[in-house]
């Protein structure tokens, strides 16, 4: 294992768009966060009924639904970790690299094994993020010490772990399956945002909670209603917990029957 | 000698295509191996399934008796088709993800750098390399750990007459330490001055095989002429053991078969009264006997 992060430190430590991607990504989220209740005006979070929350009123940082409501936002941001996910996969392909590594010694289960450790390091790099910046924007907008409240619903970060490594297994999977970064990129947004919602129109809920992205989805559903007299999800769903992980172990596997046969 | 590589019944479909077919080979240890076949004929396919990267449509190939494929990948260096490297990345941080991978240290590298003469441009991103610097990069990553077998396919690509000569006299001193090579090219020259061994593919199927020495031999023509030329040609009609005669202007042109010897025909005119006043050896070229080849198996 210590090899394959050796070799992956390698190939992304000195490729410009990782630095560019991954930065772009912690800036957009590290500021947006901060500056969260000076934004003002109406958000059109995508959440039915629930449309249209003032955001300045809510208490975004409040004890203890700090990391519910951080790790529900810095969700949106995942799209840049997903796409440099999909680059990062699609150009082993693209420049055939991942013929060098092949020839060189390596098996396809260890190229693929690789590539998750990636998405394995970014995923508990982000958490780690989050969780200094809960700690600090927590601490100093509310005012007061650390307390018990503080960790309560610490479970939320583990939410957000599951939420983006299951972003990054799709965009891997979807890279090895289709190999060009435009048509990868594009499937990783739509299949979420369009192909998934369409296939589970008709399929009754107890049902369509299982599906891949909306088990995602449920890991974390807007809080923001709670500050306005309606009921949220006080911890993080058992069933949504263990469907993703699930899906990642099945991502992960449809992609190494994928990779296992194929002509490179 | 040991066996280095066994393909039996290897066969790969390209949809209706047939890439590879049925292919049968055997190369041991030591063996400088040539892979020869028109564009298309299945070199890379064939080079491309035997280094794990095509998978085969149906047969089989074992590498030093059985050793999986990506264990046998450690002693073996290959360069197949075009280079590829990361475009980003310098000639020498391309080559530590290969020594990573090989579970080598990075010490070796200057060495091999060095021998491909990219020593001075070490240090420069990949993707600026023309594309003889890539070739040389790809036979650089090839040399690491010191592989007991380099599969090299089409290795001169691109390069400068200056490059092939430089590649060619590596290739030679590699063999020259006892390593296997297996060579695929359609440079004829190339594989007639480098190798013992060769097999010919056409269509994706193998068409021959045997060693360079046995083709060149069979291959020799004798030229000879004398003052009297149609006594000459009498004798010659009636010495036993020529395969094939023409005559070509001032002189005959003959090639021997089997049996007799240019001593024995030489003695055998000589008793007969004749001095020839021209005798040559025109030694016979691969390219004759590949073209030879390709027409019989049309």
């Amino acid at each position: 294992m210590n090899r394959l992060l050796q070799i992956e430190f390698r190939k992304n430590i000195s490729y410009p768009a990782f630095w560019v991607i991954l930065g772009l990504h912690y800036f957009f989220l590290i500021s947006f966060l901060l500056n969260i209740n000076n934004l003002s005006g109406s958000f059109n979070f995508s959440s039915n009924e629930f449309q249209n929350i003032d955001i300045s009123l809510v208490p975004v940082f409040k004890f203890p639904d700090i990391w519910q409501n951080i790790t529900y936002l810095a969700g949106f941001f995942k799209i840049l970790l997903g796409i440099y996910m999909v680059i990062a996969v699609t150009n082993e392909f693209q420049y055939n690299t991942i013929r060098l590594n092949l020839t060189s010694g390596l098996t396809r289960l260890e190229f693929l094994f690789s590539k998750f450790l990636v998405a394995l390091i970014i995923s508990l790099f982000s958490v780690f993020i989050l969780f200094d910046l809960g700690i600090f924007v927590g601490l100093f907008k509310n005012d007061a010490v650390m307390n018990q409240d503080f960790f309560v619903k610490i479970s939320f970060l583990g939410a957000y772990f599951l939420e983006i490594m299951f972003y990054m297994m799709l965009a891997i999977f979807l890279s090895t399956w289709l190999q060009k970064t435009g048509i990868t990129i594009f499937m990783l947004l739509i299949y979420p945002l369009l192909i998934e919602p369409i296939i589970r129109w008709q399929i009754p809920d107890n049902i369509d909670q299982y599906f891949p992205v909306k088990a995602m989805d449920n890991l974390n559903v807007f809080p923001f209603p709670k500050y306005f007299g309606f009921p949220v999800n006080e911890s993080v769903p058992l069933d949504s917990t263990l469907a993703t992980i699930g899906w990642i172990l099945i991502i992960f596997l449809l992609t190494y029957m994928l990779i296992r046969r194929k002509s490179l | 000698m040991d066996s280095v590589l066994s393909i039996s019944g290897l066969t790969k479909h390209y949809g209706s295509v047939k890439a590879v077919q049925d292919l049968k080979l055997t190369i041991s240890g030591g063996q400088v191996y040539g892979i020869l076949g028109p564009n298309g004929s299945g070199k890379t396919t064939t080079l491309g399934m035997i280094l794990g990267i095509i998978i085969p449509s149906k047969g089989r190939f074992s590498w030093f008796d059985h050793l999986p494929v990506n264990l046998a990948m450690n002693k073996v260096g290959s360069i197949i088709e075009t280079p590829t490297f990361y475009p980003y990345l310098s000639a020498v941080q391309n080559l530590k993800i290969i020594t990573d991978i090989k579970k080598k240290g990075s010490k070796e590298i200057e060495n091999v750098i060095t021998k491909v003469g990219l020593y001075e441009r070490r240090n420069h991103s990949y993707k600026n390399y023309s594309l003889g610097m890539k070739q040389r990069l790809a036979l650089a990553a090839a040399m690491i750990g010191d592989p007991e077998v380099l599969v090299l396919d089409e290795p001169t690509n691109g390069m400068d007459p200056q490059g092939i000569a430089d590649i060619r006299n590596l290739i030679i001193e590699i063999a020259s330490r006892g390593t296997t090579i297996i060579l695929a090219s359609h440079l004829l020259d190339e594989v007639q001055r480098t190798c013992s061994h060769v097999a010919v593919l056409d269509k994706g199927k193998k068409i021959f095989d045997g060693t360079v020495k046995d083709i060149l031999e069979s291959e020799e023509y004798i030229e000879l002429a004398a003052e009297d030329m149609e006594t000459l040609h009498q004798l010659l009609k009636e010495f036993k053991g020529i395969a094939e005669i023409s005559r070509e202007s001032d002189k005959f042109i003959l090639r021997l078969s089997a049996g007799p010897t240019k001593k024995d025909l030489q003695k055998y005119l000589i008793q007969k009264g004749i001095y020839p006043t021209h005798l040559a050896v025109r030694t016979g070229s691969l390219e004759k006997k590949f073209l030879e080849l390709l027409k019989k198996s049309q």
